[in-house]
């Protein structure tokens, strides 16, 4: 009971919802048990109502903006006017954080419509470390980056996801948001520990976390693979919950979660509950990276 | 050119166009100065703040009637207009002031409508009247003499070429100043309009913000069932007002059927300038380019 008390005093780790309209009323009813709401900021940024309705919104509970198009792992330079459009967001309100994606989203002649995982290199090192200073400039803060799930391995690819993601980290100083679904369905498509994805990675850089659900699909071509899809349209596996420990027990940083789900809305109930099992995941990672510094302490 | 020397209708001309304008003027100084108040920090948890806001006690009293109703706690009595608690503890069941007010009222089988007579009601909206007007989202002592300060230029502009042409058309004995004076009342009217508005700019900025957050769910409310999605309804019903969907509306008008509640024909009406664009959709699930 001590050692629970200590660690709960020693982090300020805060639980959130990603905001749906489909939750928007629960979100409002039960705003006392949430501590962060995360917006798509691509959601807000078109309409001028949208976008003042933040400043109400705001004043209800911390906000994060989480960006989907900008497209800032890359080599190739960020479309300025995108991230000059998202930054009339920061105008309105002061978010507690902002994030994007380790992705790119276009090429120079089109929009590819999704994420999509870049090659692993020292071009796309220098042209994301380059596309974060650009966005800090305009934007005036630092995003958190987030990894994302792909069914192909990108290629001309010569590091581990790990590996690329430290570099880019230690070069821009953005921190990342681990998304443990991605890292999940990554180290199943692609037959790799999740653990040890979680060993290489700086854990000092970790600071938001995603948590989604998924499903197995087919490859339509070789039907006797099978793939986890990170849909974000199920419940968050009990897996989830064992890495999101693992992660508490090893991050120094406050951590925020997030739980997101775009689609097939259980009750907000449940939702709920899935936000007090990672609160208990999150503590029971704490509690044992109290234990462990006390034994050590000991020793 | 020299007003006063108009003719009678050039005139009066001159004077709906200078009051038009002296309106506009007014509505104006009242914003600017409104513009600045912030939105408060306040709990929006209760759809009953939000309906009083909105449109006021009797709107807040009649959202919380249906409410209830729809819960179970409230039924109806034999296919009249009288309403009872379903049980003698629903009163026990209430989550707000205002609910245990109206359910203490059908505790006997009583009429509808009689529940906006009843000065408990009225009395358990007095804590909303007192937050709004704290939190200047709706009409207090400091916004109207704010108001009246902002109408004194206009007003005393109006009033001075109405007098002097007042007094000028009496002394050269002329007596039709009668469309003259209809004039300046309306134009006094249209002042006291401006002057006692219930809601503040911060008000109805709140109110737009809710309605730009909550237009989504606004748009959804038909594929939501009443029952399974009660506080979705009574919030979006509190945002956007009881004629969201015909059965809430025809509940409405039966049971309150002085009221005159009629529907709006489609949600885009209601939103006004306020709809959101927005889809909604989140990342979609990083699911990478496929095989």
């Amino acid at each position: 009971m001590g050692a629970a008390v200590v660690a709960e005093v020693r982090f300020k780790d805060r639980f959130g919802l990603g905001w749906r309209p489909e939750y928007a009323a629960n979100i409002l009813m039960n705003i006392d048990k949430i501590d962060i709401i995360e917006i798509i900021g691509e959601n807000f940024v078109n309409d001028k109502h949208l976008t003042n309705s933040l400043k109400t919104l705001a004043t209800q509970i911390p906000i994060s903006i989480h960006c989907v198009s900008l497209g800032l792992a890359s080599s190739l330079p960020v479309n300025i006017k995108r991230i000059e459009k998202m930054a009339k967001l920061f105008d309105v309100i002061t978010p507690v954080s902002w994030s994007e994606h380790f992705a790119f989203v276009r090429s120079k002649y089109f929009e590819i419509g999704h994420l999509a995982a870049p090659p692993r290199n020292e071009d796309t090192i220098k042209g994301s470390v380059k596309n974060i200073n650009v966005a800090k400039e305009i934007i005036g803060s630092l995003p958190f980056l987030e990894n994302i799930a792909t069914l192909v391995s990108p290629p001309c690819s010569v590091l581990s996801e790990a590996q690329w993601i430290n570099q880019i980290v230690q070069k821009s100083s953005a921190g990342i948001l681990l998304d443990l679904h991605n890292l999940l369905a990554n180290s199943y498509n692609f037959k790799f520990c999740p653990i040890a994805f979680l060993d290489e990675i700086n854990l000092n850089m970790i600071y938001m976390i995603h948590l989604s659900g998924g499903r197995y699909i087919e490859n339509p071509i070789h039907p006797e693979k099978v793939h986890l899809l990170d849909d974000h349209l199920h419940d968050i596996p009990e897996e989830i919950y064992n890495l999101l420990t693992i992660v508490a027990e090893k991050c120094p940083n406050d951590l925020t979660v997030i739980i997101e789900r775009d689609g097939c809305f259980p009750s907000f109930n449940h939702i709920l509950f899935q936000l007090n099992k990672s609160k208990l995941a999150i503590q029971k990672g704490r509690n044992n990276a109290h234990l462990k510094r006390k034994y050590e302490d000991k020793l | 050119m020299n007003p006063f020397n108009l003719n009678g209708p050039y005139f009066l001309l001159f004077y709906v166009i200078l009051c038009v304008l002296m309106l506009v003027l007014s509505n104006v100084l009242i914003t600017v100065f409104e513009r600045k108040l912030p939105i408060p920090k306040i709990s929006l948890k209760d759809p009953y703040l939000i309906a009083y806001l909105r449109k006021g006690m009797t709107e807040a009293i009649i959202l919380a009637t249906m409410t209830l109703k729809a819960r179970g706690l409230l039924v109806e009595d034999n296919g009249s207009r009288k309403l009872k608690t379903s049980r003698p503890e629903s009163v026990n069941m209430a989550q707000y002031p205002i609910e245990k007010a109206v359910l203490t009222v059908f505790n006997r089988k009583t009429e509808a409508e009689e529940v906006l007579n009843r000065k408990a009601c009225k009395q358990s909206c007095d804590d909303y009247e007192k937050l709004l007007s704290e939190n200047n989202l709706i009409i207090n002592n400091y916004i109207y003499h704010q108001r009246l300060y902002r109408l004194c230029f206009p007003f005393c502009i109006a009033s001075f070429f109405s007098l002097i042409r007042f007094f000028t058309a009496l002394s050269e004995g002329r007596n039709n100043v009668l469309f003259l004076f209809i004039l300046f009342i309306c134009y006094l009217g249209g002042l006291w309009y401006l002057l006692s508005y219930r809601k503040t700019d911060a008000g109805l900025r709140l109110l737009g913000d809710l309605k730009a957050l909550f237009t989504p769910l606004y748009k959804r409310t038909k594929t939501m069932p009443l029952n399974e999605f009660l506080y979705e309804h009574t919030l979006i019903a509190a945002v956007f007002g009881m004629d969201i969907t015909p059965s809430y509306l025809n509940t409405v008008r039966h049971y309150f059927p002085s009221l005159n509640r009629d529907s709006k024909k489609d949600s885009s009406s209601s939103c006004g300038s306020s709809c959101g664009s927005s889809s909604g959709s989140g990342c979609g699930g990083c699911g990478g380019c496929g095989s």
